[in-house]
């Protein structure tokens, strides 16, 4: 709001502006004769420090870490399984077959829902390392070896099309040898979809596994 | 010399913002304009840090990520003080006074990987204390660096008929407060432009 200050007020005030004459930033004076335009000019930067930002989501959009299991069994299952000498007509060996399901979520077995995105200009790589997992054997390294399934054995496929994540590779080998490519602002979905290509009747009994980490790093 | 000292009028709207009219000034014309704070020498700089308030890696995160349109306030030097003092003898009375902000279409890219993106000018705006119509005004940039006129006036002896005998001088100080529109993720990287003030007497 606008006021007409006292006389008093009014000298305080000029006396400020002439205060603040002295040594400021960025000033200039023009001086010129009576038909010349005066001219004044002041300058101020203006930055813009934008971070770099890279996001993956690998299951459940939430800090939970997903699951995927398969499970390596007679098929069709036998009925009141688990349990000792249940009565059996079929052959030796029985048909052994595998079954998949998956935690966080679970409403799709097997499949996870992925994405990704970053603004660093270059884009960003996805890679992935295998790491123990606890109460499990580790995968053998390549194919199937003494009746553990090798890490050639889990297949993982993404869906394809620019706009979709795609694996570092077709299988659970590429981890520490593949990678794969996140475009710059450009936001990804889709989904992995886990799989097996071992010989189930080529596996010992036993717990096998591996905490599989994505990891994306801005380029 | 300058000679100059009768205030007849001082328009205060509220903290920062004061325009200031007096009489009595026998010297040359003159005009001076400031733009920033008391450092002498230096071009002041208005930051914005884009991002989120944690910075580190494998943050848990839900989010979408996009900027969100939300105007966010400088991290350092938002708010910019501006001065326009003109002294007019009577011979020129009355006398129009404009500043305007010249700028480039778009902050560039200086550093940190962002190559050849740019981020408009459009989405820095900045605001005064109050103004008065004779005062620097709020406003924004625009798309293209079309200049813009922050403030207009002119001394007369409306203030007081003195002005029109003996001359006077016209005052004008705000802050400016800057803003940066988050509404777009651009690339990484540090962006940069200058602005510049121009006060003129026709």
């Amino acid at each position: 709001m606008k006021k007409l200050l006292s006389a008093l007020s009014l000298a305080i005030c000029t006396g400020l502006v002439l205060v603040s004459g002295n040594a400021m930033a960025e000033q200039t004076i023009g001086v010129q004769a009576a038909t010349t335009p005066a001219i004044a000019t002041a300058r101020v930067n203006v930055s813009v420090v934008v971070q770099k930002v890279v996001v993956l989501r690998i299951g459940d959009a939430n800090a939970t870490v997903s699951a995927v299991t398969f499970s390596v069994g007679p098929n069709p299952a036998i009925a009141g399984a688990p349990g000792d000498s249940l009565a059996y007509a079929g052959t030796i060996p029985p048909i052994i077959g595998t079954t998949v399901a998956t935690t966080n979520p679970t409403t799709s077995a097997g499949a996870l829902t992925v994405g990704a995105w970053t603004n660093a200009s270059a884009g960003a790589s996805l890679s992935c390392s295998l790491s123990a997992l606890s109460g499990a054997t580790a995968f053998a390294t390549g194919a199937t070896a003494a009746g553990v399934p090798g890490t050639t054995d889990i297949t993982v496929t993404s869906v394809a099309g620019a706009g979709n994540l795609q694996t570092p590779g077709a299988t659970l080998a590429a981890c520490g040898t593949s990678t794969s490519t996140i475009a710059s602002r450009t936001t990804l979905g889709g989904t992995f979809t886990y799989g097996t290509s071992f010989t189930a009747t080529d596996l010992a009994a036993g717990t096998y596994g591996n905490t599989v980490t994505y990891t994306a790093t801005t380029l | 010399m300058v000679v100059g000292g009768v205030t007849a009028l001082c328009l205060v709207s509220e903290a920062g913002a004061v325009v200031t009219i007096s009489s009595i000034y026998l010297g040359t014309r003159t005009l001076t304009l400031r733009v920033g704070t008391a450092t002498a020498g230096a071009i002041d700089t208005v930051q914005f840090n884009v991002g989120g308030a944690t910075v580190g890696n494998s943050l848990p995160y839900a989010a979408a990520v996009n900027g969100n349109g939300v105007a966010i306030a400088a991290s350092s030097g938002g708010a910019v003080a501006i001065n326009m003092k003109m002294q007019v003898p009577a011979s020129k009375v009355p006398q129009n006074v404009t500043t305007t902000v010249t700028y480039p279409p778009a902050l560039t890219c200086i550093s940190g990987g962002c190559g050849s993106a740019a981020i408009p000018f459009s989405k820095i705006r900045w605001t005064t204390n109050s103004p008065s119509s004779l005062d620097f005004q709020s406003g924004y940039f625009s798309d293209g660096g079309s200049p813009k006129t922050i403030q207009s006036g002119q001394l007369n002896s409306t203030a007081d008929p003195l002005i029109s005998l003996v001359g006077g001088t016209f005052d004008v100080s705000n802050t400016m407060t800057f803003t940066y529109i988050n509404d777009v993720a651009y690339p990484a990287g540090n962006y940069s432009g200058t602005v510049t003030y121009t006060a003129t007497l026709p």
